[in-house]
């Protein structure tokens, strides 16, 4: 369901392959994947939530799980195409102060044109 | 169940060689009456009988609420493909064509005896894991208050979306006139998260204990509560907002942490107390801001969980923040009990016949 590629410079991006909602069921599957990637030795990572289409709570647990490995390292989380209801969230939550939200494409972000 | 003598004793032979117990019946009539003595563990049911049709006898079994466990293989003849079909599709879990090898007689017995055993030690095991669940979710139920502290006029709704739930909230005194109102919702919604909402509760219960009523302080609350449910720790969050009413001085301190914007109502307006917010307990950052709100006499604060804004119906649409606010206008003139009351029919009736997904807690404070 998640995919996780490297670009350069040690930067991991994370997409879902298809629409999908991240909830309850979908987040224990979620904590398993991330135990199969490196996320550690990522100078940054990046979510592209193109395919994100719900995020319940314990969904929204399972991006704190990935902030705080990150953000461990000191190297941060930034979120990208989310959509309006999902930014909303973030920010009822004030988890928009902990990761960074981004209007603009995985390519920009990558580049750090955003 | 057999008219065929021949029939009968060859199966005889072959399951008791293989050790087990056979009762065996001629016709419809002895099979009952030894049914009514001994229940047994599986059913080899001809389906030409002299007296019965075989398929009159199998609908009588499953109509029986004692005997309609007891799995039923059926014994035709190989070109009945018609009377295969309607016991199959009448209860039967297998059936057997005559003439039959001993080893198929004996393979799709034990099968099938093997399966019935896994399917009742499950629905035991299901039985048992329910009456667990409805347990917690009376003691969870019990840590919720059963009435208004004197001299503060509270209603409130608390319904989880299943036995148990992730929200938990309290009303107390703490002296004449400050009271000490709380509610949190823990991320998830299920045992875990109910297990979560006990303990925010004891810890709540003990920080109020440790400290004298007089002192109790909303920031250095808040950011205790942060300090003590580290997420690595459970995996999971909250969201809590909670208030300090005081009713001789006319105000209320409040402290949100990623809760929805409560709803105040004054003098027949009412408006989201944005205010300063806090993000989620468990994740380290709380400051422990807190708004100081004045009020008068008889406006009224309402506290929810997402749930109640969550609430959707059969076409996807949610309840909304909107509805909410329309509904508490339309409800400032009628007492607090009846406001209640109606916001309660009011999500219902938008909800129709959807399933509630989250636990739903609102409580309605009159000053």
């Amino acid at each position: 369901m998640f995919e996780f590629r490297l670009a350069k410079d040690e930067i991991g991006v994370i997409s879902l392959e298809k629409r999908a909602r991240i909830t309850g069921e979908t987040s224990s599957n979620f904590r398993k994947w991330q135990d199969t990637v490196d996320l550690k030795s990522c100078s940054r990572v990046i979510l592209d939530g193109t395919n994100i289409e719900f995020i319940d709570s314990m969904g929204i647990a399972a991006l704190i799980s990935i902030y705080k490995t990150i953000a461990a390292e000191g190297n941060d989380l930034v979120l990208v195409n989310l959509s309006e209801e999902i930014k909303k969230l973030l920010n009822t939550l004030r988890l928009d102060r902990l990761f960074i939200v981004k209007d603009c494409s995985v390519a920009e972000a990558i580049k750090d044109l955003c | 169940m057999d008219d065929d003598l021949s029939v009968r004793v060859l199966l005889k032979s072959i399951l008791s060689r293989d050790n087990h117990d056979v009762v065996e019946s001629a016709d419809g009539r002895s099979a009952f009456s030894s049914l009514a003595v001994q229940k047994p563990d599986i059913i080899l049911l001809d389906l030409m009988l002299p007296d019965y049709n075989g398929l009159d006898i199998l609908a009588q079994l499953k109509e029986s609420e004692e005997l309609e466990p007891i799995p039923v293989i059926v014994l035709t003849g190989s070109a009945d493909r018609e009377s295969k079909l309607t016991a199959l599709s009448s209860g039967a879990v297998d059936f057997i064509s005559k003439p039959f090898l001993p080893e198929e007689v004996l393979l799709r017995v034990n099968t099938h005896l093997k399966l019935h055993d896994l399917i009742r030690s499950l629905r035991v095991a299901v039985d048992n894991l329910e009456s667990d669940v409805i347990a917690a979710g009376k003691i969870q139920n019990a840590l919720v208050p059963k009435s208004s502290p004197q001299g503060l006029s509270v209603e409130w709704i608390y319904e989880p979306s299943y036995r148990v739930g992730g929200d938990i909230f309290d009303v107390f005194r703490l002296d004449e006139n400050r009271y000490f109102v709380y509610l949190a919702d823990m991320s998830g919604h299920g045992v875990n998260a109910a297990m979560l909402s006990v303990m925010v509760h004891r810890f709540i219960e003990d920080f109020r204990t440790s400290i004298d009523d007089g002192e109790f302080d909303l920031s250095s609350f808040m950011k205790e509560l942060d300090r003590n449910f580290i997420f690595e720790r459970f995996n999971l969050f909250f969201t809590i907002v909670s208030a300090i009413v005081d009713l001789k001085e006319g105000f209320v301190l409040l402290s949100n942490a990623g809760h929805p914007a409560p709803l105040m109502k004054r003098e027949g307006s009412v408006e989201f107390l944005e205010g300063k917010r806090e993000a989620l307990v468990g994740i380290n950052m709380i400051h422990g801001d807190v708004s100081k709100i004045p009020f008068r006499n008889g406006d009224r604060l309402l506290l929810y969980t997402d749930g109640l804004i969550e609430v959707t119906n059969e076409k996807g649409e949610m309840y909304g923040e909107e509805r909410l606010k329309n509904l508490m206008e339309s409800s400032s003139d009628t007492d607090i009990r009846s406001a209640s009351l109606n916001l309660r029919s009011s999500y219902e009736s938008f909800k129709g016949s959807a399933l509630a997904e989250d636990d739903i807690t609102a409580l309605l404070i009159e000053f």
